[in-house]
């Protein structure tokens, strides 16, 4: 079913719209949130959460793009969970990827004070459109979806050591791109 | 700056880079070298032009046809025939060294070029011109660095030019003069394989096969028919399934007319397992994510069809819905079904067959062992059982029903499980089971209907 359809049955109230979604873009969001949380259980409570959300959310929104819409309150849900677990451990895909990017963003203590994650988005977006796509969908993959490099080399058709590769240099551009910014790091 | 702020940041970019990744598909990779040279193959067929050496000078005195002019590294190859040939069929190749798939495909009628690759990166590509017309163009071919070897192929002439350089690809080019036929392989083949690949390069039916009679015979209560799909080679089934309403879909992808068929499937990440569906090979794939579809792929080399179902059911369901996707002329199956809910640690499903009154699922474990499970209903059978020195019959009951299992002492030989239910339905596990093993998997059996 297209996406303007399941809108349009979020709006009729319909609980076929949760289906709908759930069945176009279930695996996509149980994927972002077990990648997240390494925990089905979880993940499952946290989709669950989304779904929520967006029955909640349409009407009155109607988003531009219901998979990222969606996406997002999965994101969302899934960080929530993942800072309340991360007290007890800290062994999933998405620790793995903050700990690659930690290293590109270190750190002087307060920084967080004066750099609003408002100011830090623009500049992000400034930063990935300098990107190719190709680039671009990587670091997303990576940092936003927290997609290993296994899946990142099945979607965008390469080997998991070039993905290694692109993201090691993208963060050594964005490293770049960041101080050129006046992003202190 | 810290990761945590960084990851707060990510969260509040816009959604088009969201949307952006999410749709993202790779576009078609860069020609490698070899594939460079195809190209230029193809990009030449129009555009070269002057002759100086004749491809056989002696032949195309007496019979006009494909020449071949040039000189140094160029060379021309150019059809300089009659017009009143017979129509060609069209060719495919029937034979490509192992670890070799097809990875591209160029059709411009009566030119068609595939494009094959390795895992490991290497490639080759076969070129088929049929009905050429005089003076419709040439094809450039440059030989640098490589020698000449005269051939035969099916009959026709050719050249094998071999490469010296590591880096260039080797070529073998022959042709069909009374028909204006060219062909051209391209690749780091051995000299071995690339004459054996060229006289695999044989006729082929032009008509695509239609898959469209296709149809589910069977699936499961909770699936809901939401949609059918078809086009000129695909046939497709989508449906929602149980409370949770994941979507399932039962699908039969016809082979066109180059021969190839298109199969996207998402499952590469998962655990594959070898099993035939009614006699057909195919692959169970098994996502390590359990929250993630199951897909059985089989295929019917002799219809040239290949199938799939994908859905977040049990194997043994996912194989009887693939095992009952048949034609639309088909009997109607029975309504009855079972299947076992339980089989012993290190059983896999192997294989399943499907027939009028009969069901059949065969497990194997690593050792190579098989476990069968089999039904019949309105059977003619009216006992069954099994002798030897190392069985030991006994009557026992499998839910209410009078069964006979003859259990086997000697761990080469296994132990048979046979019982009958009111409805005269003949049910047997014959494999190398305990006597508790074989009566937990039968009375799981009882349970799942």
């Amino acid at each position: 079913m297209e996406d303007e359809k399941i809108i349009e049955l979020f709006f009729a109230r319909s609980e076929f719209a949760i289906k709908e979604l759930d069945g176009k873009y279930g695996s996509q969001c149980h994927r972002l949130s077990y990648n997240i949380l390494k925990n089905a259980l979880d993940a499952e409570e946290c989709v669950s959460d989304a779904y929520l959300g967006t029955w909640n959310a349409i009407p009155p929104q109607r988003p531009r793009s219901l998979p990222a819409f969606v996406c997002r309150l999965v994101r969302n849900f899934s960080l929530t969970r993942y800072r309340s677990n991360s007290a007890q451990k800290r062994n999933s895909a998405y620790d793995l990827a903050l700990d690659e990017i930690e290293y590109t963003l270190a750190d002087p203590v307060g920084v967080e004070d004066i750099l609003q994650a408002r100011d830090l988005a623009r500049i992000l977006e400034e930063f990935l459109d300098t990107l190719s796509t190709e680039n671009r969908v990587i670091f997303l993959r990576r940092y936003w979806f927290a997609d290993n490099y296994a899946q990142i080399a099945a979607q965008v058709g390469m080997t998991q050591k070039n993905v290694s590769v692109r993201l090691t240099r993208i963060r050594k551009d964005l490293r770049v791109y960041l101080r050129k910014e006046g992003v202190a790091l | 700056m810290n990761a945590e702020l960084f990851s707060e940041a990510m969260s509040l970019i816009d959604e088009s880079y969201i949307t952006e990744a999410l749709n993202y598909r790779p576009q078609e990779k860069a020609l490698p070298r070899w594939r460079s040279i195809a190209a230029c193959i193809l990009l030449g067929l129009f555009l070269t032009g002057t002759l100086v050496l004749a491809f056989s000078p002696e032949a195309r005195a007496a019979v006009l046809g494909w020449t071949r002019r040039g000189s140094g590294y160029w060379y021309e190859y150019r059809f300089e025939g009659s017009q009143t040939h017979a129509e060609s069929a069209d060719y495919a190749p029937t034979w490509v060294p192992e670890g070799y798939q097809l990875t591209d495909f160029f059709d411009s009628g009566r030119m068609k070029v595939y494009f094959y690759e390795t895992a490991q990166g290497q490639a080759f590509s076969i070129l088929c011109h049929t009905n050429m017309q005089e003076n419709e163009g040439g094809i450039g071919v440059s030989t640098e660095g490589c020698d000449e070897k005269e051939v035969t192929i099916n009959g026709l002439p050719g050249i094998l030019y071999r490469s010296h350089d590591e880096a260039v690809s080797s070529g073998l080019i022959w042709s069909d003069d009374a028909l204006g036929n060219l062909f051209i392989i391209n690749g780091f083949l051995s000299e071995e394989n690339m004459i054996r690949c060229a006289e695999g390069v044989l006729p082929v039916e032009k008509v695509p096969l239609t898959p469209s009679m296709y149809a589910p015979s069977w699936v499961p209560e909770d699936f809901t028919l939401l949609d059918t799909v078809s086009d000129e080679l695909t046939q497709q089934y989508v449906y929602s399934t149980g409370a949770d309403g994941y979507m399932a879909a039962i699908s039969c992808l016809g082979h066109s007319v180059d021969g190839e068929i298109r199969l996207y499937s998402n499952s590469t990440d998962s655990q594959q397992i070898p099993v035939t569906v009614n006699g057909l090979p195919g692959t169970l794939y098994l996502p390590h994510d359990d929250t993630d579809s199951r897909e059985i792929v089989w295929e019917d080399p002799e219809n040239q069809l290949l199938f799939t179902v994908k859905a977040r059911v049990s194997p043994e369901i996912l194989i009887r819905i693939a095992g009952r996707f048949v034609p639309m002329d088909s009997p109607a199956q029975r309504a009855v079904q079972y299947s076992p809910a339980w089989v012993p640690d290190g059983f896999v499903l192997h294989s399943y067959r499907s027939q009028m009154r009969q069901e059949t699922f065969s497990y194997r474990n690593a050792q190579g062992a098989s476990l069968v499970f089999e039904y019949e209903i309105a059977t003619h059978t009216s006992r069954l059982v099994s002798e030897g020195p190392h069985i030991v019959q006994k009557e026992i009951e499998i839910c209410g029903c009078p069964a006979t299992l003859c259990l086997s002492s000697d761990p080469e030989s296994p132990s048979l499980l046979v019982w009958f239910d009111e409805e005269n339905t003949m049910f047997s596990i014959d494999g190398p089971l305990s006597e508790q093993e074989i009566i937990q998997m039968a009375e799981g059996i009882c349970r799942s209907p």
